[in-house]
């Protein structure tokens, strides 16, 4: 058992950390929510599929860092670190300024848009992965992701202008 | 979201969204670019949609800091920061190769050349003529130093402990 859970650890240990970092914006909090998501796992091993373990803690992960969100106030909304930076007047159109800006227009998204483009197109999970964590069919996947994909292209083509 | 309706998408995006999946074939593209060619507007979806695949991808993803993985592996309990079996097998394996190392380097400085042997011998001759020379210089340095500072403290030490053994009568002293 111990074995299981500790190649789980290091397998998914960064899709964890990394959708929390994004999901919380906050170091201190992600890692919170890291051992809190890991705890459940270690808790309900047994009754967890190996098959789909890295849905289901996605899946916990994105209800953990849901409960937080709601538990914080409003004024501690925290500026990430971890997001590029806005870059200066000299450089307002680099790859690095647009970087911080997508970043930004991805954390405005509503939910599911937001969690389907983290798990999707930054983390790069597969269909049935992001389907089985957001609890959606493979169909709905698509066509909300789609949505998203249109949405951040028309900020995207706003924000040149 | 609700403001898009796929409905009323050109029949291009459905190929775009393929892009951004990458999903889209080479002949897929190939139609895409031809299509661009003549449709300004597509043009721009596609180089638009270019520049958020490769913003996307270059998101970043960073990973976990150690002493979060230290904190999740101790979930399972204190004992599993000790090191396991691999461990010992894999340090066993390290610590055996500057022993290695060791034993060609004996095994080698065992089976010397003829030269090393020679100059071997050479060095060996003249380490012991520069010691017997030190050697005759040390005795005759020892022997002169002890004969005159020796005979007189031998001398008078010798006469005193007579001197305390032999208690003379009054009548015979001087």
């Amino acid at each position: 058992m111990r074995k299981i859970y500790r190649q789980w650890v290091e397998q998914y240990q960064d899709d964890v950390w990394s959708l929390a970092r994004y999901l919380l914006k906050d170091q201190s909090e992600a890692e919170d929510a890291c051992q809190e998501v890991f705890i459940s796992l270690w808790r309900h091993q047994e009754s967890v599929a190996p098959a789909s373990v890295k849905p289901w803690l996605m899946k916990v992960t994105r209800n953990e860092c849901f409960d937080r969100l709601r538990r914080r106030r409003p004024q501690t909304e925290l500026e990430d670190e971890h997001m590029p930076q806005e870059a200066g007047p000299m450089s307002e159109t680099s790859q690095g300024e647009l970087s911080a800006w997508l970043a930004q227009t991805i954390a405005a998204l509503g939910e599911p848009y937001r969690s389907l483009v983290i798990l999707r197109d930054v983390q790069q999970h597969s269909y049935a992965d992001v389907a089985q964590t957001l609890d959606m069919s493979p169909e709905k996947v698509k066509v909300y992701l789609y949505r998203a994909r249109r949405k951040l292209r028309q900020q995207l083509v706003d924000h040149k202008l | 979201m609700s403001e898009f309706d796929e409905e009323q998408q050109p029949a291009w995006e459905a190929q775009i969204n393929a892009l951004l999946d990458g999903e889209l074939d080479e002949a897929g593209m190939a139609a895409l670019e031809r299509a661009a060619q003549s449709d300004a507007e597509l043009a721009r979806a596609l180089a638009d949609a270019r520049q958020l695949k490769n913003l996307l991808s270059g998101m970043p993803s960073e990973r976990a800091p150690r002493r979060l993985r230290r904190k999740l592996l101790g979930i399972a309990g204190p004992g599993w920061l000790l090191p396991t079996a691999d461990w010992w097998r894999r340090a066993a394996l390290i610590a055996c190769i500057p022993l290695v190392v060791v034993v060609l380097s004996l095994d080698k400085s065992s089976e010397p050349s003829e030269a090393e042997i020679m100059q071997g011998r050479q060095e060996l001759a003249l380490a012991l003529s520069y010691l017997g020379r030190a050697s005759q210089t040390t005795n005759a340095q020892i022997s002169s130093t002890i004969d005159h500072a020796m005979v007189g403290t031998v001398a008078e030490s010798t006469v005193r402990t007579l001197e305390q053994q032999i208690v003379l009568p009054k009548e015979y002293l001087l």
